[in-house]
């Protein structure tokens, strides 16, 4: 406690009044920025679904690969830095590898015959659309 | 008043240029805190170059280093070395934009401030290295995701490296507030300067 | 000298600052609730504007089970389905069928009759012959004989027959056992007619119903109309041409590149012309048409796929308010005069 008091005299000897200014306005859109960042673009957790009902949350802080048992065998789904995605898999109808990573709130991949729907979900905001388009059409 | 002239100033501009590629160099060889975060001591020198020669001189002082030091790194005109010019770019031009701003570096440390009221309102070491800083890092990720990555989850990253950034240019601001402290009577360049 | 550059410093600063401060402001302006399913093969995302999430989260719940209902009705992939259980019918007899089924069969006579047969609703057993719809896709054609043997048995007029007595009361008749039902161009549109409706039945004015990118919106984002991308055919990724749309229209896409195989260079699609037996290679690699009914339009942009340009659009001139653009495999998009929606200028077939 002590020493960090002694920290804070020295930094602020050796500032001027717009310096101190300057630090206390930076640090406060740093935090604002990862207040927002955190409660809107990066989703919080991955919700798996198998024929719609949900199967299993996961967090996506932690790197992981899950296995899901769908209709046409074992669907992997992984985790990495704050992205998902269903690993590749055999079928004409797999929606999962052209998505390929998903992130931010809303996304969704999903392998259609297996069953299986991955999508990353956000608590504070249940309405989500980060895209651009309200629809593609295809 | 405090701007140095040939070959003087050359001379010190190869002084700081030369500590800066030390530091850069021997950053690299320092085990990794992490992929993205770096110390920055490098960029210490830049300040005190700004402060004692001018913005012209703290460019020098920057690009020598990034130069110099890629070569003796070997990371020359790689993808690192494209991170590296575009930081110090963006850094450079915050360096350019404060440079009106810049508290006479001789007045700063006298303990009387009365003596000399305009360093209120101007910029000293700690804000200069904080805001290059904070420019050099988002800089950094923005070439990053455009021309090595080409994804956008890396941007994701942004505001935590701006955090630890603001940390570490907090520091080596200090640090150059240091190093400028101690040079004020007793270095060789302040002969023109006095 | 000194003084600009201080001017030019403090600009640049508020310029900055302003941009910091934007997204702060930006975020409040999506109001949009979505949710997706998986259904009919495909993705289905309703999104709804202007309304609390608990009311909007119920009624999209309603419209996935209205979705659903008519899945089990007109997919012939459902084991049990309607359909699934007429296919196995005998033929020449009328069977009684559902008022859902009776609709859609009707829209899809109707689009027949007016492209002479190269549109027709009974192409399951061909469908099955090239093993598109099953979920491991085959990658060989069937061989010749097979084809052959379908087309020379395939009746030319009459194949389906519907009927229709004064209580409303639908019922068909298959001519022989190489017709089957195949309500695949069709269903996609009446299930998203039907969950529209059951959204207006339960009061919200504002949403898209979007299958797989086969859409239909009601009233407007607010202010805003919806904005609806259309992706390049041949790169998926890539949009090019944006609708603004608002007010009850529908817009239905079909092309080659959503279920194909590619054997020995020659790309092989599930859009198949009975006339052939084959897929049908019109030059064309996308067609989308908008209007009001998405049952029909889904119907109208197979049929005018299969007709390719000429025939197809004047095929088109039969239903007022139809509008179609056409991607063909080589040259530049062709669109109607009413279509919405404007193609990048960047936008090259090849």
């Amino acid at each position: 406690m002590k020493t960090i008091l002694q920290f804070l005299n020295i930094i602020s000897k050796s500032t001027t009044s717009l310096d101190k200014l300057v630090l206390v306005v930076t640090l406060f859109y740093i935090l604002i920025y990862i207040f927002l960042q955190t409660s809107t673009t990066q989703g919080n957790y991955t919700e798996i679904y198998l024929d719609n009902k949900l199967l299993k949350t996961l967090q996506l802080t932690y790197n992981q690969k899950t296995e899901i048992l769908g209709h046409l065998g074992v669907v992997v789904v992984e985790i990495d830095s704050m992205r998902a995605r269903i690993v590749e898999y055999k079928s004409p109808k797999m929606i999962g590898t052209r998505t390929n990573w998903i992130s931010g709130s809303g996304a969704i991949a999903a392998c259609i015959p297996c069953g299986v729907m991955v999508k990353i979900v956000n608590d504070s905001f249940s309405y989500s659309n980060n895209s651009e388009y309200d629809g593609i059409a295809q | 008043m405090n701007r140095l002239h040939s070959p003087r100033k050359q001379l010190a501009i190869s002084y700081l240029a030369a500590a800066a590629s030390c530091a850069h160099v021997f950053e690299a060889n320092l085990p990794s805190f992490g992929p993205w975060f770096k110390p920055g001591i490098a960029n210490t020198f830049t300040v005190v170059a700004l402060f004692q020669l001018g913005i012209k001189a703290a460019a020098q002082v920057t690009f020598i280093r990034i130069l110099v030091s890629s070569l003796i790194l070997g990371t020359i005109f790689s993808p690192t070395f494209a991170l590296s010019v575009s930081g110090s770019l963006g850094a450079i031009f915050v360096l350019l934009i404060l440079s009106p701003w810049i508290a006479n570096y001789i007045f700063l440390f006298r303990t009387n401030l009365e003596e000399n009221n305009s360093n209120y309102i101007k910029v000293g070491p700690v804000s200069v290295s904080l805001l290059a800083s904070l420019a050099h890092i988002t800089l950094q990720l923005i070439t990053a995701e455009w021309i090595i990555f080409g994804h956008k989850g890396i941007m994701l990253l942004l505001p935590w490296l701006l955090l630890s950034s603001w940390i570490t240019g907090i520091v080596n601001g200090f640090v150059s507030y240091q190093i400028l402290s101690r040079n004020i009577y007793n270095s060789s360049f302040h002969g023109a300067a006095k | 000298m000194k003084n600009l550059l201080k001017y030019l410093s403090v600009f640049t600063l508020l310029i900055v600052l302003f941009y910091i401060i934007l997204p702060i402001f930006k975020h409040n302006n999506s109001s949009v609730f979505s949710k997706t399913q998986m259904l009919m093969g495909t993705l289905v995302t309703i999104s709804i504007w202007g309304e609390s999430s608990s009311k909007a989260s119920d009624t999209v719940d309603k419209a996935f089970e209205e979705i659903s209902r008519l899945e089990e009705i007109l997919s012939w992939q459902r084991q049990g389905s309607e359909v699934n259980k007429i296919n196995s019918d005998s033929r020449g007899t009328w069977i009684k069928i559902s008022t859902d089924l009776g609709r859609v069969i009707e829209k899809g006579l109707l689009i027949e009759e007016r492209t002479n047969g190269v549109f027709s609703i009974g192409l399951q057993k061909l469908t099955k012959i090239w093993g598109f719809s099953q979920d491991l896709q085959q990658d060989v054609p069937p061989s010749e004989n097979i084809i052959s043997d379908w087309i020379t048995h395939y009746p030319s007029v009459n194949a389906v027959q519907l009927m229709k007595n004064q209580d409303s009361q639908y019922s068909i008749s298959l001519l022989n056992e190489y017709v089957a039902l195949d309500l695949g161009a069709l269903g996609k549109g009446y299930a998203i007619d039907s969950a529209i409706e059951i959204l207006l039945k339960n009061g919200i004015h504002n949403a898209i119903v979007n299958a797989g990118g086969d859409l239909r919106v009601i009233g407007t984002k607010g202010n805003e109309q919806w904005k609806i991308g259309l992706q390049n055919p041949r790169k998926s990724k890539e949009i090019i041409s944006v609708s603004l749309l608002k007010n009850n229209l529908a817009m239905m896409t079909s092309g080659d590149y959503e279920r194909f195989f590619v054997h020995n260079g020659i790309r092989y699609h599930h859009i198949l012309n009975p006339k052939t037996g084959m897929p049908a290679w019109s030059g064309l690699t996308s067609v989308t048409v908008q209007g009001q009914n998405a049952t029909l339009i889904n119907g109208l942009s197979t049929a005018l796929f299969i007709l390719g340009k000429e025939k197809g659009l004047k095929m088109l001139e039969n239903f007022i308010g139809t509008e179609a653009l056409l991607i063909p495999e080589t040259g530049n998009p062709v669109r109607t005069k009413n279509y919405i929606g404007d193609i990048f200028t960047t936008y090259n077939s090849n």
